[in-house]
């Protein structure tokens, strides 16, 4: 199924529009000139040049996964959220991460990593060859982006220098 | 989340996003989406539920292999039928 550029999908089976539900919930509570960022045209895809089976896949997660060992958590309290990001390593072990996020109930994904940030399933895709290898970085930021600005003109350009640094072929999204 | 996606595209880098919100990713507009109605924090599916999260990542891989439209968004054929919390999220009852 195909949906529409703008408004609902066509056939939705859902009649609430998160965006507008959700937009009125941060205007009443937190940020009473809060718009959504939107764009007029899509950005273009980039072709796989090579077969899943042999590309190098990394996981961008909004999930505010962080590793408290050595990182600070995302501050979940803050109004105006947050755009930094941290680097998680490829082998990192599920239980050296944490959660912190103002927008979901992390106790769900705490018990289970790869809802929401399926790495463990990821390195399980690669021990069977079914693709080439997994990442040695990946990032997590944490959703809660109210302001868009800074994120745009830094902190993703910066997220793409570290994949491309790191010969990244696909970037697959997972938000939370 | 769809604004990473777009900037990460623009640096050459091939992408492809799951979103929960297919509104939000209309709104924005990444290169390419998989739209699945699964609740906020189970994005894969639900805890310990490997089947679907395994089966999620590879429809994301299948479908980064094609060559589509900018700005598809492509329905997953995953639903969410153990509970209403996904329903409660979307008019903001539960988190």
């Amino acid at each position: 199924m195909r949906f529409e550029q703008r408004g609902a999908p066509v056939g939705s089976e859902e009649v609430v529009d998160f965006t507008v539900v959700e937009g009125e919930y941060l205007r009443s509570r937190f940020l009473s000139d809060f718009e959504w960022t939107r764009f007029d045209s899509p950005t273009d895809p980039v072709p796989l040049l090579k077969p899943v089976s042999e590309a190098r896949v990394a996981l961008v997660t909004t999930s505010g996964a962080y590793l408290p060992a050595s990182q600070q958590p995302f501050d979940v309290r803050n109004p105006l959220g947050g755009d930094s990001f941290r680097v998680v390593p490829g082998d990192v072990a599920p239980e050296d991460i944490r959660l912190a996020h103002p927008g979901y109930d992390t106790r769900r994904a705490a018990q289970d990593l790869d809802c929401v940030f399926p790495l463990g399933a990821l390195r399980d895709l690669q021990s069977r060859g079914l693709l080439g290898r997994v990442a040695p970085r990946h990032l997590s930021f944490m959703g809660y982006i109210p302001r868009t600005d800074h994120l745009l003109a830094e902190t993703a350009p910066e997220a793409a220098r570290i994949l491309a640094e790191d010969e990244v072929d696909l970037a697959i999204l997972v938000p939370s | 989340m769809g604004l990473i996606q777009r900037v990460l595209d623009q640096a050459g880098i091939s992408t492809i996003s799951l979103t929960l919100v297919c509104e939000m990713t209309a709104l924005v507009k990444p290169a390419k989406s998989l739209y699945v109605r699964h609740p906020f924090g189970l994005t894969l599916g639900a805890v310990g539920d490997r089947a679907t999260h395994e089966g999620l990542l590879r429809e994301c891989l299948a479908w980064a292999e094609k060559a589509l439209p900018a700005g598809e968004i492509i329905e997953s054929p995953y639903r969410w039928d153990l509970d209403d919390l996904r329903e409660r999220q979307l008019r903001k009852e539960a988190r």
